[in-house]
């Protein structure tokens, strides 16, 4: 009777951290973060192609890579935004539906990965770990709903959240056939865990990784060469295409664009021996700094609030004692999180600019657990003056985390609406209301690509891109221009309208003019 | 034991090296010290977004109190950033400065535990120096990781017969240290102020 009150209440705490985690992630989305990036506006209008004709925004039919804008997006969340799209429409909300749900879910698999995780291999080999699992879970679960780094993600339309959900999975199937091993849990663990590089570009690098463990562990502990092979081959199987694309100039074309080496490639091989180590090893480091993790992140105004950082400034002194006892207590047993740690830098460290919190997101699974199980262990211990302390550190933590809620739904709209798209949407909508009086729209590049967004926002607006010296030509009756940009223009202009950032200082973003003569 | 001193010798001598990163700068470039007057304009920059907000709440997330300890945590935190850590004291240096906090967990003597301790709380006292006290703030640093570092890898080498682990350990710290000042990148410190 005690075991199953014990689950009842378990299973309530975990149905309220669920239920705070799926306000916190659906919380008014659509207008918070304000505006489409325009990654999410690209993901968006291929969606609705998708939707509406079968097709891409380039014409081919239900593509398994998808050009956008020559980067070539994995293709998973755009499929899962058209399946949104079909219950939501054409909206920034079904955008940015399947990156809240699974990161929603993705506390759900946490809470299981922990539990999975900490079994103990051996009735007599138990620690705290396996003592304490249940509460170690729920804690991981609670410190991902609230965490600063997996919100900012689960609230954008970010391919690297569903990257991870299915992840998970992954390392969950796979722990279960640790644990009880069966065929099937296998090839499912392998099938999860090669989704994500359908999803994410990433875990074109950490999913190998993973499957290396996963052969590994196969290798020192259970010498069974039949899995080993059906683990090769399935994942081969699975991933063919993705590898055939690799090795095209278009599958290359993401890691040209942001390769950390791409202002070496003119040097010496032999100077690139010690060059390219170099910067990756420099790279790598980045990724740890306490300037990156806790005070100021990677710099992107779209990938932390303004103050804040990846993770809270309380969590440092429970990350440090919960390394410290993962290694010491799980250093026989494969320590699956310190590899998971390393494995997501490793993508991120060959890219540039570094450190960045996207790419990096799945090291907030082992970074989680890590504070958790500290937080956990000091719970637990006995003395006045830890006691005391705890008391101190829960008292700030509940503060800064209190304040980081406060500053991101109530000032990141505002301060950081220029790092997203809000005033592209405002702009587009205003054109509308002029484009039949003034038939030819045409916008300045000066306002950056907002070509994307015209496209996403507007079915029959279809501008004419020009720079910003651009004057009318003769042919061209002056009187049906409408020339949108962000500045002034030299000829006879009027200003008839202007569309201003939700920032303190309304600063213009776009502005209307017409020609008088 | 020799070559355990010689060991200890070379990664000395790593750590004294690479104070000659430094030998261009004029102060800490992201350090900047607590200054009352940052403090103001930050508090002004954060209360002017609540706006139509009831002003308790506005006082109770955004006041100087909070403000300015959250200011001088922050400036703290930044003093022990692997990158300045790296830049003070090598890769070498960083690599002793961790294991001196994961020996530190199981050591048994409170004097060593006490002298941890203010070691790590010290740097406080940089937060609070002029912006002018460059060299002294950096002496103090140095000082501290070198002795940090020291301890951790005493007692990484402390075994009478070395692992091959732990030899593989200290080939690996000896190779990206290596690396990191071989290559031609920039070889100035990353927080330095030219």
């Amino acid at each position: 009777m005690n075991k199953i009150h014990e689950l009842k209440i378990t299973y309530f705490i975990l149905f309220l951290i669920l239920l705070l985690a799926c306000f916190l992630r659906f919380y008014d989305i659509a207008n918070n973060p304000p505006g489409l990036y325009i990654d999410e506006a690209s993901i968006g209008y291929n969606a609705y192609k998708i939707v509406a004709t079968g097709r891409d925004e380039y014409g081919v039919e239900h593509p398994l890579f998808f050009k956008a804008f020559g980067e070539y997006k994995m293709p998973l969340y755009i499929y899962a935004v058209s399946a949104s799209m079909k219950v939501f429409g054409k909206t920034e909300f079904a955008i940015r539906f399947p990156s809240a749900l699974a990161g929603t879910l993705t506390i759900f698999l946490l809470y299981l990965l922990v539990k999975q995780l900490f079994i103990p291999v051996k009735k007599d080999k138990k620690n705290f770990l396996t003592n304490n699992r249940e509460y170690i879970a729920l804690t991981s679960a609670f410190i991902l709903a609230i965490s600063p780094w997996h919100l900012q993600f689960s609230r954008g339309g970010f391919e690297a959240t569903l990257a991870l959900f299915f992840f998970m999975l992954g390392l969950i199937t796979f722990l279960k056939f640790k644990n009880s091993p069966r065929v099937h849990t296998l090839l499912f663990s392998v099938l999860f865990l090669v989704l994500p590089m359908y999803t994410y570009s990433a875990y074109r690098i950490i999913t190998p990784c993973m499957i290396l463990y996963v052969m590994g562990y196969l290798f020192w502990k259970k010498k069974q060469w039949n899995y080993i092979l059906m683990v090769v081959l399935s994942s081969l199987l699975l991933s063919f295409s993705l590898i055939t694309f690799t090795f095209t100039n278009a599958g290359q074309e993401r890691f040209a664009q942001t390769s950390a080496f791409a202002d070496y490639k003119n040097i010496p091989v032999i100077e690139k021996l010690l060059v390219y180590p170099a910067v990756f090893i420099k790279n790598f480091i980045t990724f740890f700094s306490i300037q990156f993790l806790f005070i100021s992140g990677d710099g992107f105004g779209r990938h932390q609030v303004p103050y804040f950082a990846l993770l809270y400034i309380w969590e440092l002194p429970f990350l440090i004692i919960g390394l410290y006892h993962y290694i010491k207590l799980e250093r026989h047993n494969g320590l699956l999180l310190i590899y998971l740690l390393l494995i997501s830098v490793f993508p991120a460290a060959l890219t540039q600019p570094s450190p960045h919190a996207l790419r990096f997101l799945p090291a907030v699974i082992p970074i989680t657990v890590f504070v958790s199980l500290a937080i956990v262990y000091v719970c637990l211990k006995k003395g006045l003056l830890i006691r005391a302390i705890l008391v101190i550190i829960v008292v700030c933590a509940c503060y800064e985390t209190l304040l980081y809620f406060h500053s991101y739904y109530v000032h990141y709209p505002k301060t950081n609406s220029l790092d997203w798209g809000a005033a592209y949407k405002d702009t587009i909508q205003r054109i509308g209301l002029y484009k039949n009086k003034y038939p030819y729209i045409i916008v300045d590049t000066a306002l950056g690509n907002s070509d994307i967004f015209f496209k996403f926002y507007s079915d029959d607006i279809h501008p004419l891109y020009v720079s910003s010296t651009w004057v009318p030509p003769h042919e061209l009756d002056k009187r049906k221009i409408l020339f949108v940009r962000n500045g002034a223009i030299k000829s006879d202009g009027k200003l008839i309208d202007t569309i201003y950032l939700k920032n303190l200082n309304k600063d213009p973003f776009a502005k209307f003019w017409i020609y008088d003569n | 034991m020799i070559t355990k001193k010689v060991l200890l010798l070379l990664i000395i001598c790593f750590e004294v090296l690479s104070q000659f990163l430094w030998r261009s700068c004029q102060n800490f470039k992201f350090i900047s010290g607590f200054s009352s007057y940052d403090i103001s304009l930050k508090l002004e920059d954060t209360i002017h977004n609540d706006t139509n907000m009831s002003f308790i709440i506005i006082r109770f997330f955004h006041n100087k109190i909070t403000l300015t300890l959250s200011e001088i945590l922050k400036q703290y935190l930044l003093l022990w950033d692997f990158r300045l850590i790296i830049d003070l004291v090598s890769f070498i240096g960083l690599v002793g400065v961790i294991f001196s906090f994961w020996y530190i967990f199981a050591e048994k003597k409170k004097t060593i535990r006490i002298a941890f301790i203010t070691l790590v709380i010290a740097p406080v006292i940089i937060v609070f120096l002029p912006g002018g006290a460059f060299a002294a703030s950096k002496l103090l640093l140095s000082a501290i990781f070198f002795v940090l570092s020291l301890y951790g890898w005493i007692r990484f080498l402390q075994p009478k017969k070395i692992s091959t682990t732990r030899l593989i350990v200290l080939l690996v710290a000896f190779l990206i240290s290596f690396f990191y000042y071989s290559a031609n990148l920039d070889t100035t410190a990353y927080f330095c102020l030219k």
